[in-house]
């Protein structure tokens, strides 16, 4: 008897076709990557961090390998959420697959502002990227002021009314205090791990590697640091939980389904090789299949612990 | 686009310097100026691929010239016949495409090669002979004429100096043990009368000497091919930049070529 096998998960307002969603900041606007994969085959697209103004971006060195991972402060330069939605989305429309746009501000107006021009665009829904710093505040991480955080949401909630989902960072101490308060603010989902701070020197000239000094590690070696903040979160929260960090392929992404990650994003893996994300969802399909497991949901959160 | 390679040839040509040439398949062919970025390692370490000019490609076959710097080029030097390559490519625009540059911002920056029949000359310090090579291949197809200038440390460094010399290449090495004593912009001085392209590839110190003395010649302009720290090397993660009038742009999908007027050295 020939079961089709049912890969679709549900994430707030939004039903996917499959838990794999692509990384903001490492699928760029989704069309580098057209020549390499076919689109329509990812559960969401999710694109690179979109702001007020376009922004220019740190300047170079921008990015240096580290063991099993890389650190990255590229500074967030993006075309700014007017050109994304005039020039990139109607490029993007052509697919099935939803786009998410991954969304930050300098300030909390600013959030709300760029989340108010999407609320009319195509796309499905929007990932709030915190772990950037409040310049009306000293630079203080948006990530680490609970209250900041619910003024952000609120501000967000009165002008969107799609998909929201907020982009936790793992460098506040605090990862499943914050994803609490996010679900006590009404938010579909919310999504971790951003990157850890890290940084390199070199030791000929002693000066750090980056010009931005630090930067954010990414790649197979935060994965364990991610697992185990995905299914800490999992089990302290109701809404759905979406897990990154260090994927690579379809047995890690099937680690945090295993942990409660409703859904993955595929982040560095797309640089290693770009068509990662659909070997991914090929490689969950025939472990499914092979071990006869109909529904995507009996694998999600289904660690056995005691 | 992706390709699994097969290793034809691995050899040290030169002083930490390798060539190598690559089985790509019949469907691959490449442009001059344009790269290959090729994952060095099955495993995460190191884990990011490692962009390389094309020295030449043809029949679906293509060659590289790399220096032994790290981690991954010593992965690289170590590779034997049969072994598999598995690179991304070809990537970048070619040294012909060359014109107006489309930014993401949606700003245009025109490049005017205003003289209609140039003189060309090609110079190249260290491995971005590499990219220089193919270029001058294509020209001798085509029957355009150049002039092709390599610059190294000294003898040892010198590449290919047989096959350069019989497509009309001199050399310049820094402690003259090879061709002309001094630095490629010494030579380029008495070279640069009448309507000039200079196509260049090679260290960013060899960059700021060729635009010292080519900088207020109206006749000369200067293109040339820039390395940046790179991430995807498809245009996704803004890691490889330079800057243009004020903006960052990606040496892997706008360039690796571009106009050395716009570029803050």
């Amino acid at each position: 008897m020939a079961n089709k096998m049912n890969t679709e998960v549900i994430i707030g307002k939004l039903t996917l076709k499959n838990p794999v969603m692509t990384a903001s900041g490492t699928f760029g606007y989704g069309l580098e990557f057209e020549k390499f994969i076919e689109l329509n085959k990812l559960g969401a697209i999710i694109v690179k961090g979109l702001s007020l103004k376009p922004q220019k971006g740190n300047k170079p060195q921008r990015i240096v390998e580290t063991p099993a991972g890389m650190i990255n402060a590229i500074g967030l330069q993006n075309i700014g959420v007017d050109a994304f939605i005039k020039e990139k989305m109607p490029k993007l429309k052509k697919y099935k697959t939803p786009v998410i746009a991954n969304i930050y501000g300098t300030c909390s107006e600013e959030y709300v502002k760029v989340a108010e021009k999407l609320e009319d665009s195509d796309v499905a829904g929007i990932e709030v990227n915190i772990s950037c710093p409040n310049v009306k505040k000293g630079g203080m991480q948006f990530a680490a002021d609970k209250e900041m955080i619910k003024t952000i949401i609120n501000g967000i909630k009165k002008v969107y009314s799609k998909e929201i989902i907020i982009k936790l960072s793992p460098n506040t101490g605090n990862i499943e205090e914050i994803a609490g308060i996010c679900e006590g603010e009404g938010v579909d989902a919310v999504s971790l791990i951003n990157t850890l701070v890290g940084m390199a020197i070199d030791i000929e000239t002693r000066k750090p590697v980056l010009a931005n000094t630090y930067g954010g590690l990414s790649g197979p070696a935060i994965k364990p640091v991610a697992l185990a903040m995905v299914h800490k979160t999992a089990k302290s929260v109701k809404i759905p939980v979406i897990g990154i960090g260090g994927i690579m392929d379809y047995k890690d992404a099937l680690e945090f389904l295993i942990a409660g990650a409703k859904a993955v994003q595929i982040g560095t893996a797309n640089f290693v090789d770009p068509q990662t994300t659909v070997k991914i969802v090929d490689g969950i399909y025939k472990y499914m299949k092979d071990k006869q497991i109909n529904n995507i949901n009996d694998i999600i959160g289904s660690i056995n612990i005691g | 686009m992706i390709y699994d390679a097969k290793v034809i040839e691995n050899k040290k040509i030169a002083e930490e310097i390798y060539w190598m040439k690559l089985d790509a398949g019949k469907k691959f062919k490449a442009e001059p100026g344009q790269f290959i970025n090729i994952r060095v390692a099955d495993s995460f370490q190191p884990l990011l691929r490692r962009p390389f000019s094309i020295f030449y490609a043809e029949k679906g076959k293509v060659e590289i010239v790399y220096k032994v710097i790290g981690k991954g080029t010593a992965i690289l030097a170590n590779k034997k016949k049969g072994d598999k390559v598995n690179f991304i490519g070809p990537l970048g625009k070619s040294y012909l495409e060359f014109g107006i540059l489309n930014l993401e911002s949606g700003k245009k920056i025109q490049s005017k090669i205003q003289n209609p029949k140039p003189r060309i000359i090609l110079v190249g310090g260290g491995t971005g002979i590499a990219s220089l090579h193919f270029l001058a291949r294509e020209l001798k197809k085509r029957n355009i004429k150049f002039e092709l200038i390599q610059g190294a440390k000294n003898k040892q460094c010198v590449i290919m100096p047989n096959e350069l010399k019989q497509i009309g290449c001199i050399f310049a090495t820094d402690d003259g043990s090879f061709g002309k004593k001094g630095f490629v912009s010494d030579a380029l001085k008495g070279m640069l009368e009448g309507n000039i392209i200079i196509y260049t590839c090679g260290p960013k110190q060899m960059f700021k000497a060729i635009k010292k003395v080519t900088e207020h010649k109206k006749n000369v302009k200067v293109l040339a091919s820039f390395e940046e720290y790179m991430g995807c090397g498809i245009g996704a993660c803004l890691s490889c930049v330079v800057e243009i009038d004020g903006e960052y742009i990606r040496v892997c999908k706008e360039g690796p070529v571009f106009d050395m007027d716009n570029i803050k050295l």
